[in-house]
C-alpha cells in the first residue's frame, strides 16, 4: 500500500513517514505542491494521499483538484492542515476530500483514520 | 588671499589623512564582511546538520522505540545527553548548542502533535534534563533569554518553576510580560487567567489574540473571575473578558454584558455586542434595536452584523424605516438582514415609496443574492 | 580682490560646508539606524508568527494590487498572492483600463464572472466598468475590478472604496512577497497599545537575477546587471542606514509604494491617494500624518526591517531615468503641497526634523551638486581651479561614499544576510566602486530634470515600465 505525503515542514514529514512506515505502508514524500503533482503525473495515483494545504508552489487544494478533476481518481484523500476554519474545511470537502484533520494532530488518531479509509 | 592659502593647506593635509583613513577602513570593512560571511555560512551549515540529526533522533525516539530501554540505547550514542563528566567528547559550548537545538526541535514538533505524542515529548524533556538550561535562561538578566526560558519551560509543561514565571506577569519589558502570560495559560489552562486580576499594563490586541488562540485549543472549562475582571480599571482587561465570555458562551453573564452597551467607550460597546451573538435571549434583539438610533456608525455596523445571526421577524418594521439611512454601508448591513428574513420582492415592494433609494437597493439585493449563491 | 574670486571662494566653501553637514547627518542617522536595527532584531527575533498564521481572530486585511498592461505576468502574480499564509484575506486586483488582455487572462485563469456590485464611492474615482468574482471556491478571496484608466493613484482609490477589511496593503502586482510578510506587517497595528498605528512600511529588496518559482523567491543572487547591482547597494544603504532611524523617531515620511499597509479608515478620512501627483505613496503618508497631528491623536508609523517584498529594479539607463525623474517629481510635489510643515513646531518631529531633512538633503542635494558641477566647469574654463585641491576633495567625498556603502554591506552581513554565496560580497564591492562613476551623476541628472519639470509645471504621467520578467531560471507549471 502506497501513501503519498505532501507536507512542507520537514519535521512533520519525517514524523508522518515514520509513523506510517511503522504501520506497514510504503511512503512517498513530497516536500511541496509541485513535487506532489509531478509524482502524480509521472507515477499515477498511489493508494492514498495525505496533504497539507499551505505549501510552496501549489496549494494542497490544487493537488486535490488535480486528483479528483484531472485524473478522475477516487482514491482516499486526507487533508492535514493548521488552517482549521470553516472556509478551508468546506472548500476541501467541496473538492472531494475524505477527511480533514487539523494540526496539532494525534498520530495515533491519524493512523486509525488512514486504516479506515484505505481499506476501501 | 593669504588667509585662503593657509586654510587650504591645512585642509589639504586633513583631507589626505581622512582619505587614506577612509580607504583603509573601506578595505578593512570589505575583508571583515567577506570573511564574516564565510564564517557565518559555515556555522549555519553546521547548525543545519545538527538540526537534521536532532530531527531524525527525535522522530526515532518518539515513534520507533516506545520503551525506555530502546530509547536509552539510541541515546547512548549521543554525548550531549549524557551527564557532564570528564571524557565527554563535547566541549561545554557545543553541548549547550546541541541541547538547545534539541529543545528547539521539540518545540517545533509540539506545534504539530497532540495527544499521546505530546506526553512522550514532556517525558523526554524531563529525562534529558533539558529544563536545567531553560531555568538558567529564565533567571538571567537579559530579557531575550528570559523569554526563551519561559517559553521552553511552559511549552514542555514543566510546572516546577511556575512561581518565577508568574512573577514576570507585570515585568516592565513587554515581551517578557506577554510570554509569561501565555506561559501561565499553557501550564494551567483556564485557571491561569487569574492573572487578569493583577495585570497592570494594557493587554495589546496581539496578545489577546495569542491568548484566545491558545485557549481555543484547551478544555472548555469556564473561567472564573468575570466579576472582578468586568470591574477592572484596565479597559483592555474588560475587552479581553468580554471576548472570553463570547468564546465560552457565558450565558449567565448576559445581564452584566448588556451593561456595557451603555459604556462611553465605543470599543467596549462593540465588544459587548459581539458577545451577544452567542449569548442572546428573547430580549436581546429588542434591546439592540432600542439603542440603535443613539449610537455611532461603527457600533451600528456591529449591531447589524450580530442581528444578522439573531434576528427574528420582530425587527423587520424597524429595519425598513432605517433603510433610508444615507450611509450606504449601513443600508447594506440592513439589507443583508432583511434578505434572510423576507423575499427580495417583498423588500422592493416595501420601498416603493422611496424612489431615490430604490435603484441602489435593487442593486444591493442582486449583489447579496449572487454572494449567497456562489458560495453556498 | 575681484568679485570673481570672492564669488568662487564663497561658493566653494559653501559647498564644502554643505557637504560636511550632509555627511555628518548621514553618519548620525546611520549609526542610530544600526542600533535600532540590532534592537529590533533582538526584540522581534522570537515572536511566534505561526500562532497568528493559523488563528481565526486575526484582523482582516485587503490586498490592493493595481495593474496596468501586465498581461505577460498577471496570472502568475495573482497566483503568488494566493500563496500568502494568512486567514481573513481579501485580494483586490484593479485593472486600470489595460489596453491588453490582462483582464481576459484573469477571467480565464480564475473562472471569473461579472457580479452586480454597488461600489460605495467614498473617494471619487474614474468609473468602474465591472466587478468580477470567481465561481471556484478555492479563489473565493479574489475580487477583480475593471475600471477606466486613471493612473495608479486612482486605481488604488477604487481599491480603497471596494475594500471591506480593516487594513489595506497596497502592493505593486509584480512584487513578490515573503509568505509571512502580512503577519509581520500587521503586528505593529495590533501590538502598540497607547498609539494608533496608521501605516507600516516594509523593506524593498532587489529581485533581479533571483530565482523565482511559484511566486516565491527560492534563491537570492546578487544581480548580474551592474545597474541593478548598484541599486541593490543603494536600497541596502537607504533601508538599513536610514529608514530604521526615522521609524524610531516616528518621523518616517515615506512608505514605499511597492509595499505598505494602511489603516483603511484613516486613509479614507483623508481622501485617499492624490491623483494629481506621481508620488502618491509618499504624499498619502504625509497627509495621514498631518491629519493625526492636526487632530492631536497619538499615532505612529512603523517600519519593518525584515526583508518582506522583492521587486525588479530598472536594469537599463532609460527606465532608470524615468523612475528617478518620477520619484523626484513626487518628492517635490509632496514637499510643495505640505510646505506648511516646514519648521513648524506644531507638527513636532515631522515639522522640525523630517520635513527639513527631506527639503535640505533630498531635494536640495541634487540641485547643489548640479550647480557645483556647473560652476566647476565655468571656473575650470576660466583657469581658476586649484586642481590638486579639487581632486583631493573629490576623492575624499567618493571615499566617504565608499565607506558608507561598505558599512551598509557589513551591517547587512550581520543582520539579514540575504547574500550568502562566496562571490556575493566581491560582486557588491564592484558595485560600490563603480557607483559614483556610472550611476550617481546619472541620477542627479534625472533628479534635476524632475525638479525642472515640476517647476515648469509639465503634466506628469506614470510612464510605462517595461516589465522584463524575472530570472531566466524561472520555471513554472500552470496546472
Amino acid at each position: 500500500m502506497k501513501i503519498l505525503i505532501a507536507e512542507d515542514e520537514p519535521l512533520t514529514l519525517k514524523m508522518l513517514s515514520m509513523k506510517l512506515q511503522k504501520d506497514g505502508y510504503a511512503v512517498i514524500q513530497a516536500e511541496d505542491g509541485r513535487k506532489a503533482l509531478e509524482y502524480l503525473e509521472t507515477e499515477g495515483c498511489p493508494d492514498m494521499v495525505i496533504t497539507d494545504i499551505m505549501m510552496p508552489f501549489f496549494s494542497g487544494l490544487e493537488v486535490v483538484e488535480k486528483i479528483r478533476k484531472d485524473l478522475l481518481s477516487n482514491i482516499p484523500i486526507i487533508v492535514l492542515s493548521a488552517m482549521g476554519q470553516e472556509e478551508s474545511v468546506s472548500a476541501a470537502f467541496t473538492l472531494g476530500v475524505n477527511d480533514y484533520i487539523t494540526k496539532p494532530f494525534n498520530p495515533n488518531e491519524l493512523s486509525l483514520r488512514v486504516k479506515r479509509l484505505i481499506v476501501v | 588671499m593669504l588667509l585662503l592659502f593657509i586654510i587650504e593647506n591645512n585642509l589639504q593635509t586633513e583631507l589626505i589623512i581622512f582619505t587614506l583613513l577612509f580607504i583603509c577602513t573601506v578595505c578593512a570593512i570589505f575583508f571583515i564582511s567577506y570573511f564574516s560571511s564565510l564564517l557565518i555560512q559555515r556555522r549555519e551549515n553546521e547548525i543545519q546538520k545538527i538540526r537534521d540529526e536532532k530531527e531524525s533522533l527525535l522522530v526515532r525516539l518518539l515513534f520507533e522505540g516506545n520503551s525506555n530501554e530502546s530509547n536509552d540505547e539510541i541515546l547512548a550514542d549521543y554525548d550531549e545527553f549524557r551527564p557532564l563528566e570528564k571524557g565527554n567528547r563535547l566541549g561545554k559550548k557545543k553541548r549547550m548548542l546541541h541541547r538547545q537545538i534539541m529543545v528547539d526541535e521539540m518545540l517545533e514538533m509540539k506545534k504539530n502533535l497532540s495527544g499521546a505524542g505530546v506526553e512522550d515529548l514532556y517525558k523526554l524533556y524531563n529525562k534529558l534534563s533539558l529544563h536545567e538550561y531553560s531555568y538558567q535562561k529564565l533567571t538571567s538578566k537579559k530579557y531575550q533569554l528570559m523569554v526563551m526560558g519561559i517559553r521552553e519551560l511552559s511549552e514542555m509543561n514543566f510546572k516546577i518553576y511556575y512561581r518565577s514565571i508568574y512573577r514576570c506577569i507585570n515585568h516592565p519589558q513587554e515581551d517578557v510580560r506577554i510570554e509569561a502570560q501565555v506561559a501561565i495559560i499553557r501550564l494551567f489552562g483556564v485557571k491561569g487567567l487569574r492573572f487578569l486580576s493583577i495585570v497592570t499594563y494594557t493587554i495589546s490586541e496581539w496578545q489577546q489574540m495569542t491568548l484566545l488562540h491558545l485557549l481555543s485549543h484547551m478544555k472548555k472549562d469556564k473561567p472564573r473571575g468575570f466579576e472582578n475582571w468586568f470591574n477592572s480599571k484596565n479597559d483592555s482587561v474588560i475587552i479581553f473578558s468580554l471576548r472570553l465570555a463570547e468564546m465560552y458562551n457565558c450565558f449567565e453573564l448576559s445581564d452584566r454584558i448588556r451593561y456595557f452597551l451603555y459604556h462611553p467607550s465605543d470599543a467596549l460597546k462593540i465588544q459587548s455586542i459581539f458577545c451577544m451573538r452567542n449569548n442572546y435571549d428573547e430580549n436581546t434583539e429588542l434591546l439592540l434595536l432600542a439603542y440603535y438610533p443613539i449610537v455611532n456608525k461603527p457600533v451600528k455596523l456591529a449591531m447589524l452584523d450580530v442581528l444578522k445571526s439573531i434576528s427574528t421577524g420582530l425587527s423587520i418594521p424597524f429595519l425598513y424605516k432605517q433603510l433610508i439611512d444615507t450611509e450606504l454601508e449601513i443600508r447594506f448591513g440592513i439589507l443583508r438582514i432583511l434578505y434572510r428574513l423576507c423575499e427580495g420582492t417583498e423588500i422592493i415592494d416595501a420601498i416603493e415609496n422611496e424612489p431615490e433609494i430604490k435603484d441602489s437597493i435593487i442593486l444591493m439585493i442582486d449583489q447579496i443574492k449572487i454572494e449567497e449563491q456562489i458560495y453556498n | 580682490m575681484c568679485w570673481e574670486v570672492w564669488f568662487f571662494c564663497f561658493f566653494a566653501y559653501g559647498i564644502l560646508i554643505y557637504s560636511i553637514i550632509i555627511l555628518n547627518t548621514y553618519i548620525l542617522i546611520g549609526v542610530y539606524s544600526v542600533f535600532e536595527n540590532i534592537q529590533h532584531m533582538r526584540k522581534h527575533g522570537f515572536t511566534d508568527y505561526s500562532i497568528v498564521a493559523s488563528s481565526t481572530v486575526v484582523p482582516d486585511i485587503s490586498i490592493l494590487a493595481p495593474a496596468y498592461n501586465e498581461s505577460a505576468t498577471i496570472v502568475e502574480n495573482v497566483r503568488s498572492l494566493f500563496s500568502i499564509y494568512y486567514n481573513n484575506l481579501e485580494i483586490i486586483v484593479v485593472n486600470d483600463g489595460s489596453k491588453d488582455d490582462s483582464l481576459q487572462k484573469l477571467i480565464d485563469a480564475y473562472s471569473l464572472v461579472k457580479v452586480p456590485y454597488l461600489v460605495i464611492e467614498k473617494i471619487a474615482t474614474e468609473p468602474v466598468r465591472g466587478v468580477y468574482k470567481s465561481t471556484n471556491i478555492a479563489y473565493k478571496k479574489l475580487v477583480v475590478v475593471d475600471k477606466v484608466n486613471g493612473g495608479k493613484a486612482d486605481a488604488l482609490n477604487v481599491g480603497l472604496n471596494i475594500a471591506s477589511k480593516k487594513y489595506v496593503t497596497c502592493i505593486d502586482v509584480d512584487c513578490i512577497l515573503e509568505q509571512d510578510a502580512l503577519l509581520r506587517m500587521v503586528k505593529p497595528f495590533m501590538s502598540t497599545a497607547d498609539k494608533r498605528v496608521i501605516a507600516t512600511g516594509g523593506v524593498i529588496r532587489v529581485a533581479n537575477s533571483c530565482e523565482v518559482e511559484g511566486g516565491k523567491i527560492t534563491k537570492v543572487h546578487v544581480p548580474k546587471n551592474m545597474l541593478a547591482r548598484i541599486q541593490t547597494v543603494e536600497y541596502n544603504r537607504a533601508f538599513l542606514l536610514g529608514r530604521m532611524a526615522w521609524s524610531k523617531l516616528n518621523g518616517l515620511l515615506i512608505i514605499s509604494g511597492a509595499f505598505g499597509m494602511f489603516d483603511r479608515e484613516i486613509a479614507l478620512t483623508v481622501g485617499g491617494y492624490d491623483t494629481k501627483t506621481v508620488g502618491e505613496d509618499m504624499e498619502l503618508v504625509v497627509r495621514m500624518r498631518l491629519y493625526m497631528e492636526d487632530n492631536k491623536l497619538p499615532y505612529a508609523v512603523r517600519y519593518i526591517s525584515d526583508p518582506l517584498c522583492w521587486t525588479e529594479v530598472p536594469s537599463s539607463y532609460r527606465i532608470l531615468w524615468r523612475q528617478r525623474d518620477r520619484w523626484t517629481r513626487g518628492t517635490v510635489e509632496t514637499l510643495r503641497k505640505h510646505k506648511k510643515m516646514f519648521f513648524n513646531r506644531k507638527y513636532g518631529i515631522l515639522g522640525l526634523l523630517s520635513y527639513p531633512y527631506w527639503f535640505f538633503f533630498e531635494f536640495l542635494a541634487p540641485i547643489i551638486e548640479f550647480t557645483g558641477w556647473v560652476f566647476f566647469f565655468v571656473y575650470a574654463m576660466m583657469g581658476m581651479i586649484d586642481w590638486y585641491f579639487f581632486f583631493l576633495l573629490l576623492i575624499f567625498i567618493v571615499c566617504f561614499g565608499y565607506l558608507f556603502s561598505a558599512f551598509s554591506i557589513l551591517i547587512e552581513t550581520f543582520t539579514f544576510r540575504q547574500y550568502k554565496e562566496k562571490r556575493d560580497i566581491p560582486k557588491l564591492l564592484t558595485a560600490v566602486l563603480l557607483e559614483p562613476f556610472i550611476f550617481h551623476l546619472y541620477i542627479v541628472g534625472a533628479a534635476i530634470r524632475g525638479i525642472l519639470r515640476v517647476m515648469l509645471k509639465e503634466t506628469a504621467g506614470w510612464g510605462e515600465m517595461t516589465r522584463g520578467g524575472f530570472s531566466k531560471k524561472e520555471s513554472r507549471k500552470c496546472v
